[in-house]
This record gives structure tokens, sequence and C-alpha cells, in this order.
């Protein structure tokens, strides 16, 4: 870990480590906004460091980004950190009509991908129906994203205007994941930048956002794992004794340490369009990995860890819901099968290790990413 | 408590010498001296292996002064990661190249590295592994081959077994019992360089369940070895087998087997669409494990010793082995058997009936699973 990341952990950890107890997940869970969290977040600097620097920001890039939404969510962290994070950076990597001076998107962001919206022309209103939309509750601004071939458009919403209308509805986590209706919401010229990515590469770094969220949270399930294994008792030894048990403990680090590796090449190499597919990668294996840990971290619990009052519910029903949004496993490996399948038999081994960021940079006859 | 698995970053002219390996593996398949299989590290091939020899292939860690091309760790893992992707048939040297020259190179006599090292390199010279026993497979510390003083040296009796290639090799590595089972388990264990060719050793092929005879029983009655053949002194017999199986349980080799029916269920599918899902699950799985193993073979490079993350590599990438052809077999349905020339059939039945050995070489699942564990924090 570069000392870069070695200090935002330990701030992020000072500030989460206090804030997010039993009884701030607990009102949470029951509609409130943590806002005496998101304060200390916003006091530190953090879900505006990757504005870029001459708008203020710390101009931190996604590789960080990926790792503080990992750190928050080891504490199942009830705000839309990993969002922002991601928001801004993509607002701040795209053109605007009008440069100078920079507008500030917002401070708490949502964004969506409106696959089914056409590109608006700027001063344009909108109207759409937006499932699932995360924390738009307690959001200021909606970051609308609108394919646009090889391009996509990146709308400003203030969530405040005219023309919005939200209904509740939540994951299985209880975190937000609001119904958003604009009707004739207006948008100034300031309001739409244009990013020189696919929206297909949008949704595979929002992918990875929520890999990052669950390799935090599988962290955080082995580690109580290992601990709850040691203290407990029974047969008058810690279960951690019992061949059986250090099998899962075993098991679910080793699905950890592959979603972990996954996710880390795959954001060191987030600005390589040759490299998304690790990208694809990354959400898959963590996917997978969310549904076998949290089933083991259960098994090793026992009841305590089925109640309500105990520690694990908050980061394994975040497992479950975090493994179906961005695409699930069977998304992404359908995606990449397919990338395979294409290029065909004899290309997959110069294919895989063209893709590994230990060949460094990518050479000519490689991978193929647009295909399927 | 987890472990961290560092990235790490290939050497630059690894390009040049993996288009190098690429090129002599075609030109080798365009030539017909073999042809692509699964588990093909266990293929005993000694022209291929002298041709090996003569590209630099073997040894390349190794000083020069002894035939190797000083290349680092990392180098090696590409060349051996192209051979193992391209079905080759590594068995006859692959024991000396992974982990016995490295045993003569540490901790043997400046004879024995002149006199073996040079004929390793040139793909001439190979090895077996002397560490499991009839009664002693995971449990190594209880071996009960005794090595007692003689005047020239040892005396040693016992049995080892399922040692690969040990009738067709030159030398084994033993791990032998010097001195009586004390408090410590690990103490009075010695490593010793057995010369096959010398009196005293009953070497019997066991057919394994594919009917090949590719690992033995080797009897030793009254085996005399000279006292320069003790590998790191008497006593370091434990210290020395750590050693070596930290070399034997990272490599791609763990993960790597069966690639060849992967690449030959790819070509069978031919795009089919019902089969993606599958088929990239086994690549996703693969991305991983190999970037792993990457890390791995940098900290090898950096003299660091893995144990933790060699055995979570060795454990996970087996499983990965063991799950591609049931996949496989239900993608594209077909009675295998003996009797077709089809390489995708060919390589399923291979890769059946040789998965049950995946996850017992090397040290069994239970045995890896207990050290990740206990570097887990487990009490």
């Amino acid at each position: 870990m570069n000392e870069t990341l070695a200090a935002i952990a330990e701030t992020l950890r000072g500030i989460l480590s206090a804030r997010c107890d039993a009884k701030a997940l607990r009102e949470a869970d029951g509609g409130a906004w943590s806002g005496d969290l998101w304060s200390a977040l916003e006091e530190a600097g953090v879900p505006g460091s990757t504005i870029a620097e001459d708008a203020g920001g710390l101009g931190l890039g996604l590789e960080e980004a990926v790792f503080m939404a990992r750190v928050a969510a080891s504490h199942a962290a009830p705000v839309p950190l990993a969002e922002t994070l991601l928001a801004q950076w993509l607002w701040h990597s795209a053109q605007g009509a009008q440069p100078a001076p920079e507008a500030p998107l917002g401070q708490r962001l949502t964004m969506h991908i409106a696959d089914g919206l056409a590109p608006v022309a700027a001063g344009a209103a909108i109207s759409a129906e937006l499932a699932r939309v995360p924390w738009a509750r307690h959001a200021d601004v909606l970051l609308l994203v609108i394919p646009n071939g090889d391009r996509c458009q990146l709308v400003r919403i203030g969530l405040a205007a005219t023309g919005v209308r939200l209904t509740p509805a939540a994951n299985l986590a209880d975190e937000p994941r609001d119904r958003v209706h604009l009707t004739g919401v207006e948008t100034g010229p300031r309001d739409v930048r244009s990013l020189a990515r696919p929206a297909e590469d949008v949704l595979a770094m929002m992918a990875l956002m929520r890999a990052a969220q669950m390799v935090g949270a599988m962290e955080a399930a082995v580690a109580i794992s290992v601990g709850y294994a040691n203290e407990r008792v029974q047969f008058g030894r810690p279960l951690g004794k019992f061949q059986a048990i250090q099998s899962h403990l075993a098991g679910m680090a080793e699905e950890l340490a592959a979603a972990t590796v996954a996710l880390e090449q795959a954001a060191a190499s987030i600005g390589e369009p040759a490299r998304r597919p690790l990208a694809w990668v990354a959400k898959a294996l963590a996917s997978e990995s969310a549904g076998h840990i949290a089933a083991a971290s259960h098994q090793v619990h026992g009841a305590i860890g089925f109640t309500r009052e105990y520690r694990l519910q908050p980061l394994t029903r975040r497992l479950w819901s975090w493994r179906e949004e961005c695409g699930n496993e069977a998304f992404w490996y359908d995606k990449l099968g397919g990338l395979a399948m294409h290029n065909g038999a004899d290309a997959l081994w110069p294919w895989l290790t063209d893709i590994s960021p230990s060949s460094g940079a990518i050479s000519k006859s490689a991978t193929n990413s647009g295909a399927t | 408590m987890l472990p961290t698995f560092e990235p790490a970053l290939l050497p630059e002219d690894v390009r040049a010498l993996r288009a190098h390996v690429r090129a002599f593996l075609a030109a080798e398949i365009a030539a017909g001296h073999w042809s692509p299989r699964a588990n093909s590290w266990t293929i005993f091939d000694e022209g291929f292996s002298q041709r090996c020899g003569a590209q630099g292939y073997i040894g390349m860690t190794w000083p020069k002064a002894y035939g190797g091309r000083e290349l680092s760790s990392l180098h090696r893992f590409v060349v051996v990661e192209e051979m193992l992707a391209h079905g080759a048939p590594v068995g006859a040297h692959w024991i000396a190249d992974r982990q016995s020259g490295g045993q003569i190179l540490n901790f043997g006599s400046e004879d024995m590295r002149r006199s073996i090292l040079p004929r390793i390199c040139t793909g001439t010279c190979y090895f077996g592994i002397g560490m499991s026993e009839p009664d002693v497979g995971s449990d190594l510390a209880s071996v009960k081959t005794r090595g007692e003083r003689s005047n020239r040296g040892w005396r040693i009796n016992g049995t080892k077994v399922w040692t690969s290639g040990a009738h067709r090799a030159h030398y084994l590595i033993a791990l032998v019992r010097t001195e009586p089972r004390g408090e410590s388990r690990h103490a009075g264990l010695t490593q010793f360089l057995i010369d096959l060719s010398r009196p005293g050793l009953k070497i019997s092929p066991i057919e394994n369940l594919a009917k090949e005879r590719d690992f033995c029983e080797v009897v030793l009655e009254d085996y005399e070895a000279l006292d320069e053949e003790v590998l790191g002194g008497p006593g370091q017999g434990w210290k020395l087998v750590t050693h070596e199986l930290a070399q034997e349980r990272s490599g791609p080799e763990r993960f790597l087997s069966d690639f060849n029916l992967l690449v030959e269920l790819i070509r069978r599918l031919d795009g089919a669409a019902h089969a993606r899902k599958d088929v990239g699950r086994m690549v996703a799985r693969l991305v991983a494990l190999r970037e792993m193993s990457i890390s791995v073979a940098g900290m090898l490079a950096r003299g660091v010793s893995p144990e933790l993350q060699a055995a979570l590599v060795k454990d996970h990438g087996m499983q990965f082995e063991r799950d591609l052809p049931e996949e496989a077999r239900l993608l594209l349905p077909l009675e295998p058997g003996a009797g077709t020339a089809d390489p995708y059939e060919q390589q399923l039945a291979r890769t059946l009936l040789f998965a049950p050995s995946f996850s017992l070489r090397g040290g069994t699942r239970e045995v890896l699973r207990g050290i990740i564990t206990r570097h887990m924090g487990l009490r």
C-alpha cells in the first residue's frame, strides 16, 4: 500500500469507527440521514477529494476512490460516498460547454445511467422515470448519464428542482434506492457535459465501486468471523480448533484474496481502456464471493449472527444487495465469456498475459475489449 | 491478519523472452515433436528437455558458473507459464528446475553444484522428490526412513513413495530421520542427495489410475551416502524441506494444469451463446489466480518467503483446476473415453482422470487450509 492510501485509510478509520456503531446503523436503517458522519467526512475533505485540484478538490483519482469506498464499506458506512467520489471524478474529467469558472456539481451525489434517454440539447427539459437511484432522498444532485455513441452526456439535475419527485424504495440493507420521477426538469448550459467514454465504461466504473464496497464488507465479515471463532467455546474448545470451522475460514480467505487482487488490478489500470475487462472480472468475482462469504460467516457464527443486534448483518445485508447492483456475476461473466469466445481459443492465453497490469503497457496485438 | 498480494511488475525484457519461448513452442508443435496436453508437467520427454536446455530455459536463475543465466525468478515464471499454457511435456526436468537444483545451489557442496547443476541446465539430469513414505503423507515430520552413521558416512534404510519419475531420474533428495524423535518433531531430520545409480536401491513404478507408470516406490536398503551428500548439514532437514515446499506450492502449475482443456473447450464451443457465462467465470478466476501467482513470484524474487500466500494460491488454484472439467462436461456433454482423436475429448478424459491428484500433490487441501488458518490469527 502506498503512503497516500495508508494516510487516507487512517483518516477514514478514525472518522468511521466512532460514527458507524450499532445505534448509528440502526437509525440509518430507519431512514435517518447520517448527518454527523457526512459532516465529519466533509471536514476531512473526503467526499470532494476526487474534484480536480484547480476546482478546489484534492485531485485524487479513481484508484484512491476505490480504496476509500472499500474502507468506508468495511464499516458499513450509511452514506453515498462511493457515488459521490465517482460522480465528482466523472464530472471533472468531462468537458463543459463553458469551461471556466468551474460550476460545482454538488455535495451529496448520486448517479444513474439512463439507457432509455436520447442525448439532450443544453437547456432542454427532461422527463423520465428512474428506478433504484442510490441515496436520492439524501442527495442534493443527481448526475444523469445518457449514452451517446462512443461518448456519453453527463447531465446535472438538482434534486430540489421543480419537477423532481421521489418514491422511496430501498435495498436489502435499507440503503435508499429511490424511484425518481422527472417531469419537465429544466437544465441550463452549465448542467450538461460530454464525457469521452462510452456509457458501458461508466457502468464498469460504477461496478468497480460496488466491487470495492463488497471487498471492504467481506474483509470485515472475515475479520469478525475469525474473532468469533477464537472467542466462542463449544465442546470445551474454541470453534477455531475444529477443522471444519478452519476449512470455512480458509475458504473465505481464499475467495477474499482473489476478489481483492481482482479489485486492485482493475483499479490500478482504470485509466487504460484496453484493460477495462479487469473491472468486469472484479465485479463478477466480488459478487460471487459475496454470497459464499456471507453464508460462511453466518455458518461460523451460528444463531447469534442471525440477530439484528449482532454486527455481522449490516455487512451481509449489504453484500446481498451490492452483488446485484451494477450487474451481478451472471451479467459480467456473460460479457467476459462472450469476449473470450469472440477472440477465439488461441487468443485466450495472449489475452490473459496482456490484460495483466504486471505486463506493463499493453501491446497492440491484444485485447479487443469492444467485442461481445 | 489477512494476506496482502503486492502487485509485481514483470521486467521489461520479459517481453522478448516470452516471444522467444512462444516461437520455440510453436516450432516444436509445428514439427510434430508433441501435441499440447493437459497436466503436461508430469509428461516425461527427454528430447524436449534437452531442447529446452539448449535454449537456456532450465536453471535460468542460477549463477552462470553453474550453467545458469542469472535471471530473476520472474523470468523463470514467464518461461514456466508459457510451457504449461501450451501443454508442453516438461516432466523430465520439472522437479530439478523447480526445486532440487535450488536446494543443491543453496545447501549443497561446491562439488555437488559443479557436477550436477550444469547437467540440469542442459536438460540431461533429472530429479525425484523423496518426501512421502507409505505411512507418512501429510504428516511429513513423522518420516521413518532412518540414517545411521557408518564408517564412510551414512547408511540409510527405509521406503519413499509417490516419487514421480524415480525410474527415469538420476537423483532424488530424500528427507531422512538421523536422530531419534525428541521433543521437537522437526528436529533430527536431514536431507540427503541420493544417487539413483548406486546399489542399495530398489525402484518400482506404481501404476496410477490413469494407467500411467509415473510415480514410484523407492526402497533404500543399506544405501551408503557420503558426508558431503548431506544438504545443509545434519539436523537441518525440516528447514530445508519447508523452503523446498514454498517453491513447490506457488507456481503457475497450480492453476494451469488443465488450461489446455479450457482452450479446446472454447474451440469446440464455437461461440455457443449458452456457454458464455460459464466460460466467463473460468476466465475471470484465471485472471485473478494468475495475478496472485505473479505476486507470489515477485515476493520470492525479493527474497520474501510468502508461505501463506503460496498456500492460498495453491488451494484456490487447484480448486479451479478441479472445477474446470466439471464445468466443461456440462457445457459440451459427451461420454469421455479412449480412442478419440478429438483434442477436446482427449483433454477432458485426461483431466478427469488426473483431477484427484490436483488436491493432493504438493500438500493436501486439508494441510494447506491448516496453514492458511494458522496465519489468519486463529489461536
